[in-house]
């Protein structure tokens, strides 16, 4: 299904603090469908732009639409992020004290109520990530490629429409970090979601369908190719 | 999972700051029972020990501290007793004393044959007679902890007393009295001709307002004197208002140092918890739900304590009522409304030390929450 499902409009962020301008009047649209890597040298705005796609943080200028319309309030934002985005991040963020299985399911209370509902669909997705053998270990227990599967998991817990990854692949040797981008892959062509992720790895950036590039808080280039379908 | 079960897991974390955390509120309520126990025990026993004797009003010396001062002129029971609507007028002088153990007890002196002594249920012996100015009768509890029967003597502050009865009683305080004639216990205090107080019993005390109105024409006859109702001494005895406050004030300080060590320990928690928090904004939690999670953490660790302080509050009144020393000098009184009481003041002083930590945790921006690294 064609069309924009997040667009930066014209969007800056600037930080008082240090007095740094992250992004300088972008506009970038996340079509559906799309596989898209981020690139761009350290300091060039990908993850922030990656934030400000997501409703984590908001910009100092410019808007930001989902699927057409600007969630204004940090509520709605919250909302959607509970429902129709998911995040994947560098250091995978998962909770030491919770199991593999506990640190999936924590992103479904408040969508899905009921706890055996929650079970099936938490095994479902541990399976599908090829870690239900680790189901309940803890997280510290788990390989950082394990952590990681985990990490994506929880990031499909309600079905989201599109995933935003920080570097999903930073943290992982080369084998795992292949086995990884693969599965986020495979997830994407079974579900249909839309993938954008920050990388500065040319060879993550290569599997992609769209490659668009930073340098200083602007897009330098948005490439589309053939591949990543 | 069930939601609930996130606080114990993220305690079960960090196990021993919550476990102190506990121990703190546990001290704090546990000291906090047991002070009120013994003061409304003490307050009881009071009342039982004045209805016991038949008393409708006390007349006390007005602003007297301590209740056991012997202060009062003697003589002034004439005049009380003379007063319309009195039926009836004993003079009581009490005081502390030292035992031949070294322990105290209460020593309660009476006129030799008046109406007092026959509200004492003797259980050996008897009541002293006119020819027994020393005879000593004690409350069934002292004479087992002393191992003293009739017949025995007892030394009192130095002086030998002959125990001429025994006598069970429904109030601690006279069960672990010895009792004995006035002019004897005078002697043995060194205030002849004063008493420490005047029982005072009505003629129609059912009659409506009849008590109200023979105390407020004896106040104004004795403008010196204090005249209490037998029901309100606890609350207008000088001395255990003093002890309410005490007892008050002291579990009020000890409520807000376990106030402040739970949050300080939520803090912390949320302190050390930033990417949690963060990646919990990242996911879609509401920031009302991460102000519930912060919040039963504070509940859990106070409900922990509130558990742990019931049960120390409880064992310590029961250590003080068994103790050879303590035991008749106070009776604790503990009632499911007071551990009902205790039980929520602890869980509240747990959600409320959360509140501002859960606060601080939605005011956190969960992009620099994430970047904490």
């Amino acid at each position: 299904m064609p069309g924009s499902l997040i667009l930066l409009d014209g969007v800056w962020r600037t930080y008082t603090r240090g007095h740094v301008v992250a992004l300088r009047g972008l506009t970038l649209s996340i079509e559906r469908g799309d596989y898209l890597a981020i690139t761009g040298p350290s300091g060039s705005g990908k993850s922030t732009l990656l934030y400000l796609a997501g409703g984590l943080d908001r910009p100092t200028q410019g808007r930001v639409l989902f699927d057409g319309s600007e969630p204004k309030t940090p509520a709605r934002w919250t909302a959607l992020r509970a429902r129709r985005i998911g995040f994947v991040f560098q250091s995978f963020h998962l909770i030491a004290g919770l199991t593999a299985a506990e640190n999936v399911e924590i992103a479904m209370f408040g969508v899905l109520s009921g706890e055996r509902q929650r079970r099936r669909r938490v095994a479902e997705l541990l399976d599908r990530v090829h870690v239900s053998h680790r189901s309940g270990h803890r997280a510290a227990e788990l390989s950082a490629g394990e952590s990681q599967r985990v990490a994506i998991a929880r990031a499909l817990a309600n079905a989201p429409e599109i995933v935003l990854a920080d570097e999903p692949t930073g943290n992982l040797d080369s084998r795992s970090g292949g086995e990884v981008l693969e599965l986020l892959e495979e997830l994407r062509r079974q579900d249909g979601i839309t993938l954008a992720l920050v990388t500065h790895d040319a060879r993550v950036a290569a599997r992609a369908g769209r490659v668009v590039g930073l340098l200083d808080g602007q897009i330098a280039s948005d490439e589309r190719r053939g591949g990543g379908e | 999972m069930k939601f609930l079960s996130l606080p114990l897991k993220n305690l079960r974390s960090h196990r021993i700051r919550s476990i102190l955390t506990s121990l703190g509120i546990a001290i704090a309520l546990g000291g906090m029972l047991a002070l009120v126990g013994l003061s409304r025990g003490i307050e009881r026993n009071w009342v039982m020990f004045l209805e016991g004797k038949g008393t409708h009003l006390l007349a006390v010396r007005k602003g007297a501290i301590d209740s056991l001062t012997p202060a009062l002129d003697e003589r002034l029971g004439d005049r009380i007793g003379g007063a319309p609507g009195v039926a009836g007028v004993t003079p009581g002088l009490g005081d502390l004393v030292d035992l031949e153990t070294g322990e105290m007890a209460y020593v309660l002196g009476w006129p030799l044959g008046g109406a007092v002594w026959r509200t004492l249920q003797i259980t050996e012996g008897r009541t002293p007679g006119p020819d027994e100015p020393e005879g000593i009768v004690l409350g069934e509890t002292l004479a087992q902890h002393l191992a003293k029967r009739p017949g025995d003597s007892l030394q009192l502050s130095g002086r030998d007393f002959r125990i001429v009865g025994i006598s069970r009683q429904p109030s601690v305080l006279e069960d672990r009295a010895a009792m004995m004639p006035m002019a004897a216990m005078q002697r043995l205090l060194g205030r002849e001709g004063k008493v420490t107080g005047f029982h005072i019993r009505l003629l129609h005390p059912d009659r409506v307002g009849e008590t109200g109105r023979v105390q407020a024409q004896l106040a104004a006859m004795f403008p010196q004197m204090s005249f209490v109702e037998t029901g309100e001494v606890a609350q207008d005895t000088l001395v255990l208002r003093l002890l309410r406050a005490i007892v008050w004030s002291s579990s009020s300080i000890a409520m807000g140092m376990a106030f402040m060590a739970v949050l300080n320990t939520l803090l912390m928690s949320v302190g050390e918890r930033t990417r949690e928090i963060g990646l919990l904004c990242a996911i879609g939690w509401r920031p009302a739900r991460i102000v519930v999670m912060v919040m039963l953490d504070g509940l859990v660790v106070s409900a922990g304590g509130a558990a742990l302080g019931i049960g120390l509050g409880l064992a310590s009144l029961r250590w003080i009522a068994r103790h050879p020393r303590l035991g008749g000098l106070f009776q604790p009184e503990v009632t499911a409304g007071l551990v009902l009481d205790g039980a929520i003041l602890a869980m509240a002083v747990g959600l409320l030390a959360g509140l501002y930590p859960a606060w601080r945790a939605t005011r956190l921006s969960p992009m620099d929450l994430l970047r904490s690294e």
